[in-house]
């Protein structure tokens, strides 16, 4: 397109100075000035190009630079949705654990899924979800809980309302899932 | 010994505790009772008699994070112990809201009606066909 643009310029320039030197006194019209009206068209032209050319490269710079924000932000999307989908394995193997009473099983885990929470907390694209009660509550409950597990194998008392703990991994495994829903869906960045 | 701000924060909670004006959920320690607050939480837990051997009542608090940043540990001779221990009763009553049973309780006995469930008829219990 801009190629064509540049020779329809130059052949419409190329004319208008052909028409110019045409309408030259008789006595102006020498080789000489033919030469220069020439001249001064090219110059005019090449200056001309030069800044269409910037332009040009301005708005490629500024759609690589769009391309390569879109492409992070894909990216960011990516791994926070691969993060969240670990954190839902780490739910099951969790309760996995519970339900076969290991606690040292279940309580690496639930280190490893704190974490994650703890990582989702700073995801700009879900700051509405996580600013949420309910959000920071699943935190506190899964250190509590950390905790819980950490004291009974410690103190090697089976003190542990496992119970409680599995319907605490289930509200977080829900909120899980409407964090990926979000950044998979609704995400409109 | 405990510093002033502990033992500030045990009586505020127990004051609050006592109006009913803190909702106390239990822990996924048996015997453990969280309060939630917007900065954190604060767990409350006794043991009697398993810890070194003596009674003693356990106050975690964790922050925003969901870390526990402190734990008291009130054993049976420190001087805070009947304070600490007071507020274990109070929030486990306050959780099982024992106070308010006993009250449906006096309200029931008060009152003239008949009182008490009757078990299923003999006749109840055979099928319906």
């Amino acid at each position: 397109m801009q190629r064509k643009n540049a020779i329809i310029i130059f052949l419409l320039g190329l004319f208008f100075t052909g028409v110019f030197f045409w309408f030259l006194p008789a006595k102006d019209k020498t080789l000489l000035n033919g030469a220069s009206l020439i001249g001064s068209f090219f110059s005019i032209y090449g200056i001309a190009i030069g800044y269409i050319q910037i332009l040009s490269l301005k708005e490629l710079s500024r759609q690589t630079q769009v391309t390569v924000n879109d492409a992070l932000i894909r990216l960011k999307n990516i791994i926070a949705i691969s993060e969240l989908s670990k954190s839902k394995k780490l739910v099951d193997e969790i309760q996995y654990y519970l339900h076969n009473a290991n606690l040292n099983g279940a309580l690496i885990r639930i280190k490893d899924l704190k974490e994650t929470l703890i990582q989702t907390k700073y995801n700009d694209d879900l700051s509405k979800l996580t600013a949420s009660k309910a959000f920071k509550t699943i935190i506190l409950n899964t250190g509590i809980d950390m905790e819980s597990l950490n004291d009974s194998i410690l103190n090697k008392v089976d003190n542990v309302d496992k119970l409680l703990i599995i319907k605490h991994l289930e509200s977080a495994k829900s909120t899980i899932i409407e964090f990926e829903n979000e950044l998979k869906f609704n995400n409109n960045a | 010994m405990l510093s002033e701000k502990y033992i500030g924060l045990i009586k505020k909670l127990f004051e609050k505790t006592k109006s009913k004006a803190a909702i106390w959920q239990k822990s996924s320690t048996q015997g453990q009772f969280q309060l939630q607050l917007s900065s954190g939480i604060v767990t409350v837990s006794k043991y009697d008699g398993d810890y070194n051997n003596n009674p003693a009542v356990f106050i975690s608090i964790y922050n925003a994070s969901g870390d526990r940043i402190d734990t008291l540990n009130v054993e049976s001779d420190d001087h805070e112990f009947v304070l600490a221990n007071e507020l274990y009763s109070m929030v486990r009553r306050s959780y099982y809201k024992v106070d308010e049973t006993i009250d449906g309780f006096f309200d029931e006995l008060n009152s003239d009606k008949v009182i008490g469930e009757t078990s299923s008829a003999p006749d109840d219990e055979d099928l319906p066909f």
